[in-house]
């Protein structure tokens, strides 16, 4: 059964939900994958198509996407995350590390244009710090997140991406950490407040978490946290929620919806 | 009401020892969500809460706000670190990269003589902050403009906030300090605004924060209390004076 559990950001009922996870997840097999990837194939495309939660989720048109200091702050923040894993600094610091990086880059002429690096190298003193304090807002609530674990927990190196054979569709989930334990549990941060289409984009999300496995495993849970209203949702890995995640996928693909602008970039 | 002049930081001023903080108890945050749920289950339309704001004529001018904005990005950029040389330059800088372009737009109708007033104004304001805020280290995990949208009584009421400042991580022990800055002197509502944030903080955490404060960079006064039952119950009295119950 399909079934959308409420929990919030924080405290034991954060804990919980995070933690009350089934050991066992199903897995897709190569018929499967090839049976939704026909499904994809029967309605054709002009253009390359890309889909994720927000195509599903049928977030209002945005402006095309630019960079900004909200529109950096995940690429940076999750970048400080996986640093700060491994050497021994503040959020800060492995913000500034990381934008330290990309202006090399940009300087060593690796940055093409457009590129967040790009975007940076073009910036004033004050303008970059400003870039650095919405990404270090980013990376300190996700460390704020796992601080409260009971268990161990692992930044993500990419998001979730799935290109649909023959159906010129790539599908892609964020996801920032994975919980590790005897089921895995991908956990997303988005901004703001759950909509009422939240449970669908999970579940697409679950069900591009799945695709993209390397044996087709689902995760035990995929959880979606809002920690600016204290809120988080999960969605179990069972056959029924991933199935469900496709179909939403599918019906986006089909409504046309315009692709995701952080995608397109 | 008096309040202390920021002649030490307002971190040092909100600062307790380790013993004195209070255990984290999650039973404070689901008993006052209940008690702001029982007034607000009765609404047949959604009422949206903020921070009080008393009206004043800084605030209503368009100058006034401007400042209010420049100030509260150089908050943002001190929480990143960032040395400011010319505060009104540089917190404009930092404004243009996430303000609505008709907002930064209002500061170029600006005529020449409003155009130094304003900079001086800033400058003024930016060293008011900068004695208040001293150096912040990396390792307080300090966060800035950080935002709450709490949804009670199934989305009957909202409590909005943004909380300038905020340092420190929720935890076994209150250990978060919240500060809100303002470019107007400290007027009747201030204590109901640190009261507020503090409310905002524990039902969106579940975690009582350690201190709530309310810096005037116009003044130099601060308020800090530390959040206890008595600050709790003053933002549950304001919540529930919005919404009008009894």
């Amino acid at each position: 059964m399909s079934t959308l559990r409420v929990g919030e950001s924080h405290g034991s009922r954060w804990r919980e939900l995070v933690g009350d996870v089934a050991r066992e997840a199903p897995s897709l097999d190569d018929e499967q994958r090839r049976a939704l990837a026909d499904r994809f194939v029967a309605l054709g495309t002009d253009a390359h198509r890309r889909l994720d939660a927000w195509s599903v989720e049928r977030a209002p048109r945005d402006t095309p996407f630019a960079w900004s200091a909200a529109t950096s702050r995940r690429a940076l923040g999750n970048a400080a995350l996986r640093r700060l894993v491994s050497e021994p600094l503040s959020v800060l610091e492995a913000v500034r590390d990381v934008v330290t990086d990309r202006l090399l880059g940009a300087a060593a002429g690796y940055a093409r244009p457009g590129s967040l690096g790009h975007w940076l190298a073009g910036l004033g003193d004050a303008e970059r710090a400003l870039v650095v304090a919405e990404a270090t807002n980013w990376a300190t609530t996700i460390v704020e997140l796992t601080h409260e674990l009971d268990g161990a927990w692992r930044p993500v190196a990419s998001d979730a991406y799935y290109v649909v054979a023959g159906a010129r569709t790539t599908l892609r989930a964020q996801r920032e950490f994975v919980i590790e334990g005897p089921s895995r549990v991908v956990v997303r941060v988005r901004s703001g407040s759950p909509g009422r289409s939240a449970g669908a984009g999970l579940r697409a999300d679950l069900a591009v978490e799945t695709l993209s496995h390397p044996h087709g495993d689902a995760p035990g849970r995929f959880v979606g946290v809002w920690p600016d209203a204290g809120l988080a949702l999960g969605v179990d890995g069972t056959l029924e929620d991933v199935r469900a995640g496709a179909r939403h996928l599918l019906r986006a693909a089909r409504s046309g919806v315009p692709e995701s602008p952080a995608l397109a970039a | 009401m008096t309040y202390a002049p920021a002649m030490t930081t307002i971190l040092d001023v909100m600062r307790t020892d380790a013993q004195s903080r209070a255990p984290h108890d999650e039973s404070v945050a689901s008993g006052l969500r209940r008690r702001i749920e029982t007034w607000a289950v009765a609404r047949d339309e959604t009422l949206v809460v903020r921070a009080p704001r008393a009206p004043g004529p800084l605030v209503a001018s368009s100058a006034g706000r401007v400042r209010g904005m420049l100030v509260h990005h150089l908050v943002r950029l001190a929480a990143a670190g960032y040395d400011w040389r010319d505060p009104a330059f540089d917190a404009l800088a930092a404004w243009r990269t996430s303000a609505p372009r008709e907002l930064v737009d209002e500061v170029a109708r600006f005529d020449a003589e409003e155009r130094a007033q304003l900079r001086a104004d800033v400058e003024a304001h930016a060293v008011v902050l900068r004695r208040a805020l001293g150096t912040m280290a990396p390792g307080w995990f300090p966060r800035s403009a950080v935002r709450a949208r709490v949804v009670l009584a199934s989305g009957r009421l909202h409590l909005v906030d943004v909380i300038d400042l905020m340092v420190g991580l929720v935890g076994p022990y209150a250990s978060v300090a919240l500060v809100d800055v303002t470019s107007s002197p400290l007027g009747p509502d201030a204590e109901d605004r640190v009261a507020y944030h503090a409310l905002c903080q524990t039902l969106r955490t579940a975690h009582v924060p350690l201190a709530s404060a309310l810096v005037s960079t116009a003044t130099g006064d601060v308020l800090s209390r530390p959040v206890d039952d008595e600050l709790l119950e003053r933002g549950v009295g304001y919540v529930r004076d919005c919404l009008g119950a009894s």
